[in-house]
């Protein structure tokens, strides 16, 4: 479709399409209509299911179909668990898979055949180092055999399939030797299982792949060229990321526990004041500072993401606002975990079920890791500030243009899920 | 919204960052700041004639500009960033804002032009012996005299005290306070510099030995004025504070370029880059803090000053502390020597944070408003 089209005309279009075909029913002929029609990932390009429209047209289409309560369009554009993964993986099939994994692949998530998936990325020894992957792929006639293991995979133990990243090149420098691969699930030599976290729960997952057998038509982009390929599917997963948060963040707005950048200062100590109150602690001085550096702290993190954000769009002020923003979070979490825990007291030893508020207040605190290690840990967040906002020099690293083979590596497997 | 500079407040800036490079570079600095008096006249009368500084925030029927606090923010950051030697803070924002918010018209009609033209110097003497910031603190008496007052007593830590043309006094009038006025030259009034820690910013003791005062705005409303403008000024010293931080973190950060140990920049080991991207972290929380303490400085919806400004204050205090210490940490050896200028960053820092009250008092404050 063209994109001079004026969105009036469009939207006429839209209107007209759906008066024809929409009957009020979310089935599996109306889902395969939408997707033939372009109407579900209307900035996919035209030979991957969609119409390459620019974002603002496929906006006009969503509007449309928001307008007569019909499903499934712009799943491109979505902020739900299974649009991102329409946006992550989807977009780089569409734009760089072979044409038989693009009309398989792209039909199957857009009609909703292939809704979880795992990203196979993370290894037990490629963690900050994701391009030190040793996970191995070997061409052997028409199919990739594939040797490795994968963790922190989030999703169904039964997912269809998988998003992988593999080393098919050791005689070349890390980065250069990986390709990303869309890889079967459903056969011998894949084990999912699940990790348990320290917290007791899982919900995450490490796979075993042996011998797995990947077609050649699975390759996504050039062979070797995956850490490219990632980079644009970590991008989408970031924007996609922001606006999925936006969107949990609107629902609590609507349960009334939201505020916006210049609400009265107080809002949102609520749940400080509260613990020191119940451990009869709020006159203590040296627990009232804390409770105003917590409560300090996030209020200029608040502050802070909302003016880097919203300062300009330069894609400089965007990682500054990202990992900046990462690293606040990093000490608001563990500190509030740590006051609340004290706050408890002697309840601070229990948890489980029988007894809910050590449990709550335990869990809160030990998930803090997740923002401080996972995604990105924060001595990575502080390279990231360091050598890219500040132009500090980068650090001296013996594995830089020297082949995969020849660097120093760990060992390639950890059973962690016991 | 968050951020209150807009691209005009952004053309500001440049124009004073290349005036202060011109007008107060690091020599400059060192050499005003080894003298008495600590500013240079010719500088002062310039940046009012030509820069309209003094002037910024004065309503323009008293020979102002008639700006907000946002736009002050811009010229006291570039101020904070260049060090800048000059008695502005103790004229601009702490005389002209009891003058303003008193709202004596009679004396703003007296004064505020002088101050626009930068022909009054201002000073503000609240504090005494016991070091208090607040209304507790003062216990100097005034009594009246007919239409008139007389003041007799000591108050200590006054900015640029000694070559002010007018102080402004809080002093006791019966139980409650009151402000006032006080000329230079006036019977019984002395000054005394102190040598201070920061020698770019001057410090008096100023004495009162029944010296003939008048009342500034109502008597008894002294505090109601004193407590609205130490929001405001804690607010204005933020932007110095954030000026002055960011000047740190560059200095550091430029210095670990150019410093080579065990072939190569020391800018490439972890342990450095680690601290200076939390410095920044914190430079940079600190000017999220000081746009939203802007913006309750000049009555922008939503923002409480007297919420923001004790935030504002210990979040800015703390920053300015970190990164001029960070600053002298990385260059080392050289970072302890007065010839490298991190020493005057560090000074400016450690005393400023105490000025106008430490965090941890402007912590306590800030917990009365999350009713504790």
């Amino acid at each position: 479709m063209d994109n001079d089209i004026a969105p009036d005309r469009l939207a006429e279009q839209v209107r007209d399409w759906l008066a024809e075909n929409w009957r009020g029913v979310d089935d599996r002929e109306w889902r395969e209509k939408v997707v033939l029609a372009g109407w579900a990932a209307p900035t996919f390009p035209e030979n991957a299911y969609g119409l390459g429209l620019s974002k603002s047209l496929a906006q006009v289409v969503g509007a449309e179909f928001t307008a007569v309560g019909a499903p499934r369009a712009c799943q491109d554009l979505g902020p739900g668990v299974v649009d991102g993964w329409v946006r992550m993986i989807g977009l780089v099939v569409a734009l760089h898979g072979l044409p038989a994994l693009r009309e398989q692949f792209v039909r199957d998530l857009l009609v909703g055949d292939a809704d979880g998936g795992l990203a196979l990325y993370s290894e037990p020894n490629a963690g900050s180092d994701l391009a030190g992957l040793q996970t191995r792929a070997v061409l052997d006639g028409d199919h990739w055999i594939v040797n490795g293991q994968k963790v922190w995979s989030s999703g169904p133990l039964d997912s269809t399939w998988g998003a992988l990243l593999a080393r098919t090149d050791e005689d070349v420098p890390k980065h250069q030797g990986i390709s990303f691969f869309i890889v079967d699930l459903q056969q011998p030599g894949v084990e999912v299982r699940p990790i348990k976290q320290i917290t007791g729960d899982s919900e995450f997952n490490e796979v075993f792949l042996t011998d797995v057998r990947v077609p050649v038509e699975n390759v996504v982009g050039e062979i070797n060229d995956g850490w490219a390929i990632l980079q644009v599917a970590l991008g989408a997963e970031r924007e996609w990321l922001g606006e999925y948060l936006e969107s949990i963040g609107r629902t609590e707005e609507t349960a009334g526990d939201h505020r916006s950048a210049l609400a009265p200062i107080a809002d949102g100590a609520a749940d400080l004041v509260r613990a020191a109150r119940r451990a009869g602690r709020a006159d203590d001085s040296a627990i009232r500072q804390t409770i105003v550096q917590l409560h300090t702290w996030r209020l200029v993190h608040e502050w802070t993401t909302e003016r880097l954000s919203s300062a300009s769009d330069s894609a400089q002020s965007q990682v500054a606002a990202a990992a900046l923003g990462k690293l606040a979070s990093s000490r608001i979490l563990h500190s509030v975990g740590r006051f609340k825990a004290q706050m408890l007291g002697p309840e601070a030893m229990l948890y489980g079920p029988e007894n809910r508020t050590g449990d709550d207040v335990n869990r809160e605190m030990m998930n803090a890791f997740t923002n401080s290690v996972g995604g990105g840990t924060d001595q990575i967040q502080r390279n990231i500030i360091s050598e890219r906002l500040l132009g500090m020099p980068r650090a001296h690293t013996p594995d830089r243009g020297v082949p995969f083979r020849d660097i120093r590596k760990g060992t390639t497997q950890r059973n962690i899920s016991g | 919204m968050v951020s209150v500079f807009t691209e005009e407040h952004e053309s500001l800036r440049s124009s004073l960052r290349a005036f202060f490079a011109n007008r107060s570079p690091e020599s400059e600095v060192r050499r005003l700041m080894a003298t008495d008096e600590g500013y240079d006249r010719d500088v002062w009368r310039q940046i009012a004639s030509e820069l309209g500084l003094q002037g910024l925030i004065v309503p323009e029927e008293h020979g102002g500009s008639g700006y907000t606090w946002v736009e002050l923010g811009v010229v006291l950051e570039e101020m904070g960033r260049a060090l800048f030697c000059a008695p502005y803070f103790s004229t601009v924002v702490l005389a002209t804002s009891c003058l303003l918010e008193s709202g004596d018209t009679a004396a703003q009609k007296e004064y505020l032009e002088g101050i626009a033209s930068g022909d009054v110097v201002g000073a503000l003497a609240f504090v005494e012996a016991s070091g208090r910031w607040d209304e507790a603190g003062i216990e100097m008496a005034a009594t009246a005299d007919g239409d008139s007052y007389r003041l007799t007593g000591e108050k200590l830590f006054v900015l640029d005290g000694h070559v002010a043309d007018l102080v402004v006094v809080a002093a006791r009038t019966g139980s409650s306070v009151s402000l006032f006025t006080v000329d230079k030259g006036a019977p019984g009034l002395t000054t005394r510099l102190t040598e201070t820690l920061d020698q770019t910013r001057k410090v008096a003791v100023v004495t009162f030995e029944n010296t003939p005062a008048r009342l500034l705005g109502v008597e008894g409303a002294g505090w109601t004025t004193l407590s609205k403008v130490l929001d405001l000024a804690v607010v204005a010293l933020a932007a110095e504070q954030v000026g002055g931080a960011q000047a740190a973190l560059d200095m550091a950060v430029e210095y670990s370029k150019i410093r080579i140990q065990f072939g190569q920049p020391i800018g490439a080991f972890q342990a450095l880059k680690h601290m200076l991207a939390d410095v920044m972290l914190e430079v940079e929380s600190a000017r999220s803090a000081m746009h939203v303490g802007l913006a309750a400085a000049s009555g922008h919806e939503g923002a409480e000053l007297s919420a923001v400004a004790p935030l504002v204050k210990a979040y800015c205090s703390d920053a300015f502390e970190l990164a001029s210490h960070q600053n002298i940490q990385v260059h080392g050896g050289m970072g302890f020597t007065w010839e490298v200028p991190a020493h005057l960053y560090f000074k400016r820092a450690k005393s400023m944070a105490v000025f106008l009250g430490d965090s941890t008092q402007h912590r306590e404050r800030l917990a009365g408003h999350l009713g504790l």
